[in-house]
């Protein structure tokens, strides 16, 4: 049976990060983090007492924690310790060939999950080895319950939020847009990186109960306002996707726990000047009343922040509240571990063929220290061009492959101009036609502005 | 031959278009705002598309374009953020179908969003307006941004305006107007809108706010037919409503008073206090406003349930949160770095 939470999407850095955190939350803090030894080991360690395996048992002394990951999930029950008892094996003689003597207690943790039969092999294992203190195995089955306990590690993991948890979401009315972007988003989550950022908004939010994620285009700003809307659903806030503050008056229930994300809260490409004032008299209004149990989200271009506080009266609350610049996350600035990240989580959770993952692999590095690179780019990257990368090529598709995508990053927009030179008259104007009307049209409303327009027009581009 | 909606809805579907399907209705959006970008980017680089674009121009459209004036025949330097027109003829274009549009019946949020797109056109030092006097107002209306701001205040002052928006209400002509008056000294000739009577014949019956607040408007901007029309009795009559209404919210403030001043053990109960408080405060907020703007053009004394109920606003706070229970978070830890090279991170990719 599979475990609830899929940990085998997180790959092997993730899961490592997860346990990381679990075992600081169960152990204590002074759990070391899981280093590296030349032939690849990874072990923590912890000296100390703590309530292990269970709160009415204490194990104390020197301990070891190994984790294990594996990308595989059959599904089957015989297929899932199927490797692990050879590659303890291994595990076993590193440590008794690099540690002196050996530590009071041994765990073991896994991503999948384990048999009693299994689990037996490893302790006969261990054993046999010379091992005499305590020995544990946490397996994915059991990490997944220490995610229940622990409601807010998953919040630091929104890519683990399962479908559960999402659709316990309101799924009424004001709310269509809200399930709308529920269904949207969910979809997109297992890709989700928790980057810096992601765990400054949360702190912010939660000090604040507001805040704004700013940055320029395809930065992320959507996705990381999303994972961390989708972090509160799941502890059982209503989400309300807002497009003005006289929408939050309208749900506003003191007792109900509910987070407003306004996505380009002042404008999608450029300043809305409507939308800029309505915020900037609402504000002072919607401020006092966010607290524990409501909060708002806001994301912006920078171009388009800059202008609004300059237009509108939004400037005469910096100076009150915490002021909006007291809020504000730059988003943008990654690590090159977290853009290497991104990258990773998008073509394992995507269905591209092998020999694309191994072109990825290829150029990973050059792809990650790009000048172009962005968050959207990558997903773009990996959607449309990777996706179009069959089994089995040649040594030359191979090479027109790695130019292309090369030619992609230098111009990402060249691929969409090309594809829409390629379009009919009608598809170019009903794109135009969206273009005219605003960020998000309502379905008749676009369907009677198309055919006025198909109606009067004699000639297309 | 144009496709059919619904077939060419489905061909751009997934690559450039996303559908959010809901019980009710359904939405269509680009897949990702840079999409939006680099149709901006055609638009720039291909006038006949442009000329379609400026000619069908819907509100939105008309408000981004209107946006883009300031920036009239430049080539910005990096992606334009809104449709720059280029040409005299597109300008003409652009005139002509604010005029149209404008006239039309249109919903009142996007009447305000062409007016508050026009108030872009005037020029700037830094962030500050310029004020009309202080520009060559006969300069200014020979430009592009005082050639369609004269287009836009023209169309709003048109009779036909009036008519094919007559359920707007009082409250929302008073909002119009108030934009349009703070733009109507950079245009020469002033335009008037012709139906400012009629306007005023239905304060009788309109609800006391909304009247109000188009009657401020008047005062301010059209002092002769605000003397034609308001007398004494209909002074005395708001004044008698308004008296009664903060009288009210006074009194209501005294529970208010002990609501805001208790400590709260349980959060439901504060939460009860909370949701009482914040009715009590829109309200006041609210009467506030309009009292402020009553007084203000009636000339009358303010009543003494003014300045109270004005105290009470601002000293009164919100009731403060029972005492927080402490607060666990996980933030993820991060591993060892030192380890995970990209090299290493795509191992098991």
């Amino acid at each position: 049976m599979a475990v609830k939470y899929r940990l085998n999407t997180l790959g092997w850095y993730n899961f490592e990060m997860l346990v990381q955190t679990l075992l600081k939350a169960i152990i204590g803090p002074g759990v070391t983090s899981f280093g590296g030894t030349k032939d690849g080991g990874r072990d923590a360690t912890f000296e100390g007492e703590a309530p292990f395996p269970s709160k009415e048992t204490r194990w104390k002394g020197k301990w070891i924690f190994q984790v294990k990951y594996s990308g595989e999930e059959t599904g089957n029950e015989r297929d899932e310790g199927k490797w692990t008892p050879g590659t303890f094996k291994r595990e076993i003689e590193t440590i008794r060939k690099l540690r002196r003597e050996w530590p009071d207690n041994y765990v073991f943790i896994v991503n999948v999950r384990l048999t009693a039969t299994i689990r037996s092999k490893l302790r006969d294992l261990i054993s046999n080895a010379g091992f005499k203190g305590n020995f544990h195995c946490i397996d994915g089955h059991e990490v997944c319950e220490f995610l229940d306990i622990y409601p807010k590690i998953r919040r630091a993991f929104p890519q683990l939020i399962g479908l559960a948890d999402i659709e316990r979401i309101l799924n009424r009315d004001l709310y269509t847009r809200s399930e709308a972007f529920v269904s949207q988003w969910k979809v997109r989550l297992s890709k989700f990186v928790s980057v810096n950022q992601y765990f400054k908004a949360l702190e912010l939010i939660r000090r604040h109960h507001f805040v704004v994620l700013d940055g320029p285009p395809e930065a992320g700003k959507s996705f990381i306002g999303a994972a961390i809307t989708l972090a509160y659903a799941s502890e059982g806030f209503e989400i309300f996707s807002i497009q003005s503050p006289h929408e939050i008056f309208q749900v506003y229930n003191a007792r109900q726990k509910q987070l407003y994300f306004a996505d380009d809260a002042v404008g999608t490409i450029q300043f809305d000047p409507t939308l800029g004032n309505y915020w900037s008299r609402e504000l002072p209004n919607i401020l006092y009343k966010l607290d524990r149990k409501h909060k708002l989200i806001w994301t912006a271009r920078s171009y388009i922040l800059q202008e609004a506080v300059a237009e509108t009266k939004l400037r005469e609350h910096i100076d009150d509240f915490p002021g909006v610049y007291d809020v504000l996350i730059e988003i943008g600035d990654f690590t090159l571990l977290e853009k290497a990240l991104i990258l990773y989580n998008h073509v394992k959770n995507s269905k591209v063929s092998e020999e694309a993952r191994e072109l990825i692999k290829e150029r990973a590095q050059f792809i990650c220290t790009h000048p172009n690179y962005t968050p959207e780019r990558i997903r773009q990257l990996v959607e449309f061009v990777l996706s179009q990368i069959e089994e089995e090529l040649t040594s030359t598709e191979k090479q027109r492959w790695l130019e292309e995508i090369d030619r992609f990053l230098k111009n990402p927009s060249e691929r969409f101009q090309k594809a829409y030179e390629k379009l009919g008259s009608s598809e170019k104007t009903m794109l135009l036609t969206i273009l005219d009307l605003g960020t998000r049209v309502e379905e008749n409303k676009l369907k009677k502005e198309y055919e006025k327009r198909v109606s009067t027009i004699s000639e297309m581009p | 031959m144009y496709l059919p909606f619904r077939r060419c809805l489905r061909r751009l579907e997934h690559s450039f278009l996303r559908i959010d399907r809901a019980y009710t209705s359904s939405h269509i959006s680009f897949q990702h705002p840079s999409l939006r970008d680099m149709l901006l980017t055609i638009l720039q680089n291909n006038p006949k598309v442009r000329h379609q674009y400026i000619i069908h121009a819907s509100p939105d459209g008309l408000s981004s374009l209107i946006r883009g004036i300031p920036l009239f025949g430049q080539i910005p330097e990096d992606e334009a953020h809104m449709p720059i027109l280029g040409s005299e003829d597109e300008l003409n274009m652009l005139c002509k179908r604010i005029e149209i549009v404008v006239t039309e019946t249109i919903p009142h949020s996007k009447m305000e969003k062409i007016l508050s797109s026009a108030d872009v056109l005037i020029p700037r030092k830094g962030f500050r307006k310029i004020g009309p006097a202080e520009l060559d107002l006969v300069k200014f209306s020979k430009t592009p941004p005082g050639r369609v701001l004269e287009a836009t205040l023209n169309a709003i002052a048109e009779q036909e305006t009036y008519n094919n928006n007559a359920t707007y209400s009082l409250l929302s002509w008073a909002s119009i107007l108030q934009k349009f008056y703070s733009l109507v000294p950079y245009v020469l000739p002033i335009p008037r809108p012709t139906y400012l009577r009629l306007l005023v014949d239905r304060i009788e019956n309109a609800d006391t706010y909304h009247a109000i607040s188009l009657a401020g408007c008047l005062s301010a901007h059209e002092p002769l037919i605000f003397k034609q029309v308001f007398s004494h009795e209909l002074d005395r009559k708001w004044n008698d409503f308004i008296i009664s209404r903060l009288r009210e919210c006074c009194k209501q403030s005294e529970d208010i008073e002990d609501i805001s001043y208790m400590h709260y053990d349980s959060y439901e109960d504060y939460e009860i206090g909370l949701s009482a408080y914040d009715e009590w405060h829109d309200e006041a907020d609210e009467l506030l406003q309009l009292a402020d703007t009553f007084y203000s053009f009636s000339g009358l004394q303010e009543a003494n349930e003014f300045s109270d109920l004005q105290e009470l606003f601002d000293t009164l706070e919100s009731p403060s949160e029972p005492l927080e229970v402490p607060y666990e978070d996980y933030e993820a830890h991060h591993v060892c770095k030192d380890y995970w090279t990209i090299e290493r991170l795509f191992e098991d990719l």
